[in-house]
């Protein structure tokens, strides 16, 4: 049994929460949907939450051009500075304010969560609203050692429509901090959400966790991009619980040497007559360590659902690992499922046929590597970030 | 004349089994050699072995390429140097596009070769100019490489690319599987185009049909690893007729 350790008087918190924190435990091993996660390299570290702004400019970050409104959270702060969102915007309202969580706590990170929170960000979106403009987050860390936790909501009214640019990082210096993320979306009869997400940490720890509630004729998707992170973990779960819903979750994950990206979705269809999609492929450079574990259940009542789940891997090198998990769970009888997993190598006679006219080794697999993850990449609309990723992938 | 290619009593392995054992072969400038053989005796082991594949491992002779061993080469610097294999079976590759392929490939040599990179407007005209020559369909240039392709599609698409990349040794394994006449017509027409005193062509193939569009100077047989018998074009005619039972008979006497 364990837990991570604290500079206690770095923090602000009451000792009420201290004592909450000080009885929740890491997961276990043995529990499953944590076995592969090891937290040596986590509990090493003496983690502070003693945080100024530090950042002065945008520019200093890694970021692609952004369009549309930004709101920078700095070590779980909101950075007016930075930021670029007017306070009366047309059918959006945005706060950064105390908020409960209303995300069940069921892990460690939960708790933790709960306790170190202090203001979450607040997006709503009015009934009706089509938002043309892109919201971008960027939360970033600039302190090594800090330990930061935040908190999204997102609220998306009936008929409403909203895209969403998330970017995980940290400045450039920052290493072994940890940032613990919860997302809560609530997405209304016949609303749109499209929420991109682009993770990546460098030298430090990511835990995230979504939880999405869909209501009917709804729709979300969201597309994750994972790279670079000594840890990485995701939990989605989407919860479909009025008819007619499209859910579609793409993302791609390529862990370098000595990172670690563990994935963890589940999709729970509890009303009829709904669409699912997810399809993720793991790209595991020399050294990386991947996860893939994807669940989707049809409940009882749950008829006429079209399910498909796809996960596909390359190793890149003999020591590059990754652990794929597809699951169903059925207890409807007229449903259209389908799951699928594959793990290889790239194609010995493509790189061949390739470098025959001409290319490089290096540009060969560069080539492989778009053709294995163009389908995932294309969901990525914006084609600057679609750049911004695609360069990433390659040199990392 | 100068010699384009000269493999010297060649031996190669495959993954622990030995393929070739002992092929001579000398190719000059201006020349068209085919090599026949049935199914197996080491045709397409001999392209890879030349076009530089890894795994292909000589372990005895050498290979001479204008005159330098080129054993040790990978397959890119090889395509530098001007080789080309159009394969027998092309690779699919998806989210690849054909012409983008294509261009990179062009500017690697020319990388490689320290030349500048080649305008986009030098490069579509060259298409255009390459592509007509074999008939290749305009969406094929802009679709993934040979995804979705039909047989006869991915042939024609290879002897674009040689079109493209104008070698001056170019190894055609057995391009005319998989064409109707037609086809084969069109690809022969291209590849004798491509045909100058300067390059130098190897046809591999086991019907004598495409030899009547693409007439060779020499004809080879492989067989076995080695090449057992060499002639000229009439030695194609005879081994139609007289198929291929004959080498097993002549080997086992
Ligand atoms: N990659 C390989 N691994 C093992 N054996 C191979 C491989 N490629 C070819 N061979 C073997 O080498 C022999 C020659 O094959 P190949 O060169 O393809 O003949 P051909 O092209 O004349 O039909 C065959 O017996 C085949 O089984
Ligand atoms: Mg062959």
């Amino acid at each position: 049994m364990s837990t991570l350790n604290f500079n206690k008087d770095s923090f602000s918190i009451d000792n009420l929460s201290w004592a909450s924190v000080d009885a929740a435990k890491l997961p276990k091993k043995s529990e499953e949907n944590w076995r592969y996660l090891k937290w040596g390299k986590l509990k090493k570290i003496n983690f502070h939450g003693d945080f100024k702004n530090y950042l002065s400019d945008l520019d200093d970050l890694d970021l692609p051009q952004l369009d549309g409104y930004t709101i920078v959270i700095e070590n779980g702060v909101f950075n007016d500075n930075l930021s670029h969102i007017p306070t009366h915007l047309d059918g959006l309202e945005f706060s950064f304010t105390k908020n409960n969580s209303l995300v069940k706590e069921d892990s460690y990170f939960d708790v933790l969560n709960t306790c170190f929170v202090n203001k979450s960000v607040n997006i709503r979106t009015v009934a009706n609203a089509i938002i043309k403009e892109p919201i971008n987050i960027v939360n970033v860390i600039t302190s090594s050692e800090g330990f930061v936790n935040t908190n999204t909501h997102l609220y998306l009214s009936t008929n409403s429509s909203l895209t969403l640019n998330e970017f995980y990082l940290a400045s450039d210096k920052t290493i072994n901090g940890l940032t613990n993320h919860q997302c809560s979306i609530s997405i209304e009869k016949e609303a749109k959400l499209v929420l991109n997400r682009y993770q990546y940490p460098n030298h430090n720890f990511q835990i995230c966790k979504d939880v999405i509630l869909q209501e009917e004729d709804s729709y979300y998707t969201s597309n994750n991009f994972s790279s670079s992170g000594i840890l990485v973990r995701n939990d989605v779960r989407v919860k479909v619980s009025g008819e007619n819903c499209h859910t579609e979750l793409n993302g791609i994950f390529t862990p370098s040497s000595n990172e670690f990206i563990d994935n963890h979705t589940l999709i729970d269809h509890a009303a009829p007559n709904c669409k699912s999609f997810e399809n993720y492929k793991g790209l595991i450079k020399s050294n990386g360590i991947g996860v893939f574990n994807g669940k989707v259940i049809v409940e009882k009542d749950a008829q006429r659902i079209e399910a498909f789940q796809q996960n596909n891997n390359i190793l890149i090198h003999d020591d590059s690992t990754v652990y794929s998990k597809p699951e169903l769970e059925i207890y409807a009888d007229d449903v259209k499922c389908s799951h699928g997993s594959t793990t290889g190598q790239f194609d010995d006679e493509a790189l061949f046929y390739l470098r025959s006219r001409g290319l490089s080794q290096d540009a060969a697999m560069e080539y492989l590597t778009l053709g294995f993850v163009h389908e995932i990449l294309d969901c990525f609309k914006n084609l600057n970030h679609r750049e911004f990723i695609l360069k990433k992938f390659l040199l990392n | 004349m100068d010699t384009v290619l000269k493999i010297e009593n060649l031996h190669c392995q495959v993954q622990g089994q030995q393929i070739l054992k002992g092929l001579n072969l000398e190719i000059k400038r201006g020349e068209v050699h085919a090599i026949m053989g049935p199914n197996g005796s080491g045709k397409s082991t001999l392209s890879s072995v030349l076009a530089g594949k890894e795994d292909y491992e000589i372990t005895a002779g050498q290979i001479l390429y204008q005159n330098e061993d080129i054993g040790e080469l990978s397959p890119e610097e090889r395509s530098w140097k001007g080789m080309f294999l159009a394969f027998q079976y092309p690779v699919e590759i998806p989210g690849v596009s054909n012409i983008n392929f294509l261009r990179t490939a062009l500017n690697e040599r020319n990388k490689a070769l320290g030349r500048d990179q080649i305008s986009a407007k030098d490069f579509l005209r060259l298409v255009s100019e390459k592509s007509s020559l074999v008939g290749l369909d305009n969406k094929l240039k802009n679709r993934s490489v040979n995804e979705g392709f039909s047989g006869g599609e991915k042939k024609r698409n290879e002897i674009f690319q040689m079109a493209m990349l104008e070698p001056t040794l170019s190894i055609l394994d057995e391009t005319d599987s998989g064409l109707d006449i037609d086809a084969l017509k069109i690809v022969s027409n291209g590849v004798n185009t491509l045909k100058s005193e300067d390059n130098a062509t190897i046809v591999i193939t086991h019907y004598q049909r495409l030899l009547d569009y693409i007439v060779p100077d020499f004809v080879h047989v492989l067989y076995d690893g080695k090449i057992v018998k060499s002639g000229d074009k009439s030695l194609a005619l005879d081994l139609e007729e007289r198929g291929y039972d004959w080498l097993k008979l002549e080997k086992a006497l």
